[in-house]
C-alpha cells in the first residue's frame, strides 16, 4: 500500500544542509499500521511529511497503492491527499476562527457538496468521537485534546485509506489520549492503513502496531 | 462546470469578511471613499464637458469682434455687409449682447440679454434653442423676449406676461415673454434673454448701426480657417473666433478643473491599497499557515486563490458600486463644498443645475479602478502563499 525507495529528503538552511530522510526503503502493507520512532529531529515529521504528500522528496521514490507520487505536479497530489489520506498533526492546526463543525467540514466544500450535506457528514464524525454537544465552538474554544479529536474527525471526513498520525498524543491529556488510541484502534479494524509516529507507549500495546521502525538522528 | 463548488467558495469568502470584518473595514472604507470622490469627479467634469461642447456646438462657424488696445468694442454693421460678400459666407448677422447684473433680494446675479435679428439669423433650431413654450422672435417683434426656462422660473414669469428688466448699472426694458427654450443646456437657460437686436440696442445704448459682433455661417462649415484668414486680412484689428478653438478651450477648461480632486482620489486609493498590501503582507504567516492546512485538507491552489478572488470581488465590488451610487446621491444633493469651484463664475446664475453626465466608458473606467488596484494587492501575497508546498506553508 506505501512503498519507499531509497528516499532522501534534504533541508537547505543558513546553518547548512540538513538531510532530514536518508535512502529510506520502507514498506506498509494495506490495513497495517507503522510506528514510527526516533529521537528529535530524526525526521519522523519529514518523512510523515512525504508520505502524506505534503512536501516533495529531493531524491528517491514514494508509491501509493503502486502509483507513483513523488514527482506528481501539486494537482494532482490535492487529488490524492483529498481521496486517500487523512494527516493529523502534532499541533491539530484547526483553523481558529471557524467553528468546530465548519472544521471538519472543510475538505467538503471543494468536492461541491451543500451545507446542509457537510454538515450533516461533520456531525456524523462528531458523534463517533462523543462531541456533537460542540459542534458550534469555535477551534479556539477547546481544549488540546479536544482540538486533537476534532483533527482526527477532519481526517476521516473523505473517508480515506490511509491515516498518517505525527505524534498524536504528545500535547494532549491521558484521558484524550486513551479516546485516541481506541478511534485508532477502530481506524485500523476498518481496514485503513496507519502510519504514526509517537513516543507514547501506549501505541505499542494491544496489537494496533504491526510493526515499529526506528529512526537515528539527521545528519 | 462545478457550480456547487463554486457556491461554496462564494460563500466561504463572504463568510471570511465577517470573520475578518476589522481588517474588510480598513480596506473597504477607503476605497469606497476613493470612488466615491472619482465618480463624483468624474460625472461632473462630463457633464460640464458635455454641457459646454453643446454650448459651443451652437456656435456660429465664425464670431467676429472688434479690437480697439485689447479690448472689444462695438463694430459696425457694415461690416457683416463686407464679409457677406466673401466666398463661402452663407449669412453674416449682427448681435448686440452684454451682461446684465441684477440684484434679487440681497445678492447680485448676472445674466446675458442678447439682442439678434432674426431676418438674418438662423431659426432658434439652428442655433441650438429647442422652444419649450411659446415662439421664438418674429422680424417685425420689438420689446419682446425669449428666455430660458430657468429665468422665467425665477422671475415668475409665464409667456405672455411682462418682464420689468432692470440692471445695477441703470439700464433699464419692459419685455413681453412670447416664448421658453427648453433647458438642454444648462448655461443658457440659467441665463439667457434674447431680444430683437433694436430692443437690445436701446437697453444697451447702441447706435442703429452698431454692434457687439457678428455671428457668420459658412456654407461649407470644413472650409472654416480660409474664410477666418479673409476677414482677418480684410479687418483690421478684428478678433475671429471659430468654433472648434473654442470648443477645445472649453475642454481644457473643464477637464482641467477636475485635475486638482484627481490628487484626492488617488490617495484614498493608495491608502486602501497599502491597507490591502498590509494586511494581506503582515497577515502573511497566518494566512500562510491557514492555506498550508487547507491544501493538506485536499484544497488545491486554484480552490485557495478563487476563495481569495472572490473575498476581493466582494469587497471591490461593494465598495465601488456603494462609492458610484454614492458620488452620484452627492451631486443630486447639489454637491455641497465643490459646486462653486466646477461651475465657477456660473455658480452665479440662479438655479443653476450642476450638469451631470453618467456614460458607459466613465463607468468602465470606473470600475476598472474600483477592482484592479485591489485584487493585485491581495491576490498577489495569496498566490505566493498558494503555489508552495503545504508542508512549507504550515510550518511558516
Amino acid at each position: 500500500m506505501i512503498r519507499t525507495e531509497k528516499l532522501c529528503k534534504r533541508y537547505v538552511s543558513r546553518g547548512g544542509i540538513v538531510n532530514a530522510v536518508r535512502n529510506l526503503n520502507l514498506e506498509v502493507g494495506a490495513g497495517k499500521c507503522l510506528l514510527l520512532q526516533g529521537p528529535s529531529g530524526s525526521g519522523k515529521s519529514t518523512l510523515l511529511n512525504l508520505i502524506g504528500c505534503l512536501t516533495h522528496p529531493t531524491s528517491g521514490r514514494i508509491f501509493l497503492d503502486e502509483q507513483e507520487v513523488s514527482r506528481l505536479p501539486d494537482h494532482f497530489l490535492t487529488d490524492i491527499r483529498r481521496e486517500k489520506i487523512g494527516f493529523i498533526f502534532q499541533t491539530f492546526n484547526l483553523l481558529q476562527d471557524y467553528t468546530v463543525l465548519d472544521n471538519i467540514g472543510m475538505p467538503l466544500l471543494p468536492l461541491g457538496l451543500s451545507l446542509e450535506q457537510r454538515r450533516q457528514k461533520a456531525f456524523s464524525l462528531l458523534q463517533r468521537i462523543s462531541m456533537e454537544h460542540r459542534a458550534a465552538f469555535m477551534a479556539g474554544e477547546l481544549s488540546g485534546g479536544e482540538q486533537q479529536r476534532v483533527a482526527v474527525a477532519r481526517a476521516l471526513v473523505n473517508d480515506p485509506a490511509i491515516i498518517i498520525a505525527d505524534e498524536p498524543n504528545s500535547n494532549i491529556d491521558r484521558r484524550n489520549s486513551l479516546l485516541i488510541l481506541e478511534l485508532f484502534r477502530e481506524l485500523k479494524n476498518e481496514g485503513r492503513t496507519m502510519v504514526i509516529s509517537s513516543h507514547d507507549p501506549l501505541f505499542g500495546k494491544d496489537g494496533l502496531v504491526d510493526d515499529i521502525l526506528t529512526l537515528g538522528e539527521t545528519e | 462546470m462545478n457550480w456547487s463548488m463554486h457556491l461554496n467558495l462564494w460563500n466561504v469568502a463572504a463568510e471570511n469578511l465577517w470573520r475578518h470584518r476589522r481588517k474588510t473595514i480598513a480596506i473597504f472604507v477607503p476605497l469606497m471613499l476613493a470612488v466615491t470622490a472619482f465618480s463624483a469627479m468624474s460625472f461632473i467634469r462630463d457633464g460640464m464637458l458635455k454641457d459646454a461642447l453643446l454650448a459651443t456646438e451652437i456656435l456660429p462657424d465664425i464670431t467676429v469682434q472688434a479690437m480697439i488696445g485689447g479690448r472689444a468694442e462695438r463694430l459696425s454693421v457694415e461690416l457683416g455687409e463686407h464679409i457677406l460678400k466673401m466666398k463661402n459666407v452663407a449669412r453674416a448677422a449682427p448681435r448686440v449682447w452684454g451682461y446684465a447684473p441684477v440684484r434679487i433680494g440681497g445678492d447680485i446675479f448676472t445674466y446675458t440679454l442678447m439682442g439678434i435679428d432674426s431676418g438674418k439669423m438662423p431659426g432658434p433650431g439652428k442655433i441650438g434653442l429647442t422652444i419649450a413654450h411659446g415662439r421664438f422672435l418674429d422680424t417685425n417683434d420689438l420689446d419682446c423676449a425669449v428666455i430660458g426656462k430657468a429665468v422665467a422660473d425665477h422671475f415668475h414669469v409665464a409667456v405672455g406676461d411682462g418682464l420689468d428688466f432692470g440692471d445695477e448699472l441703470g439700464n433699464r426694458g419692459n419685455f413681453k415673454i412670447v416664448g421658453l427654450f427648453a433647458d438642454d443646456v444648462q448655461i443658457y437657460a440659467a441665463d439667457l434673454i434674447i431680444v430683437p437686436i433694436r430692443t437690445a440696442r436701446k437697453f444697451f445704448g447702441y447706435s442703429d448701426n452698431e454692434a457687439t459682433d457678428l455671428c457668420v455661417y459658412l456654407s461649407d462649415p470644413s472650409d472654416t480657417d480660409a474664410v477666418c484668414a479673409d476677414i482677418r486680412s480684410s479687418i483690421k484689428g478684428s478678433r475671429v473666433l471659430d468654433k472648434k478653438s473654442v470648443g477645445d478651450t472649453a475642454k481644457q477648461v473643464y477637464g482641467s478643473r477636475a485635475g486638482v480632486f484627481q490628487l484626492m482620489w488617488i490617495i484614498l486609493l493608495l491608502a486602501a491599497m497599502l491597507t490591502a498590501w498590509t494586511e494581506a503582507s503582515s497577515a502573511n504567516l497566518h494566512i500562510t499557515h491557514e492555506i498550508g492546512v487547507l491544501k493538506a485538507t485536499g484544497w488545491s491552489t486554484m480552490n485557495v486563490i478563487e476563495m481569495k478572488v472572490f473575498e476581493n470581488v466582494i469587497i471591490a465590488g461593494t465598495a465601488t458600486m456603494g462609492g458610484m451610487l454614492l458620488g452620484l446621491l452627492y451631486l443630486l444633493a447639489g454637491a455641497p463644498g465643490i459646486k462653486e469651484y466646477f461651475l465657477g463664475w456660473a455658480v452665479i446664475y440662479p438655479d443653476m443645475k450642476i450638469p451631470v453626465h453618467v456614460c458607459a466608458d466613465t463607468v468602465g473606467l470606473i470600475l476598472a479602478i474600483g477592482f484592479f488596484p485591489l485584487l493585485v494587492a491581495t491576490i498577489i501575497p495569496a498566490w505566493a502563499a498558494g503555489t508552495i508546498d503545504p508542508d512549507e506553508a504550515i510550518r511558516g
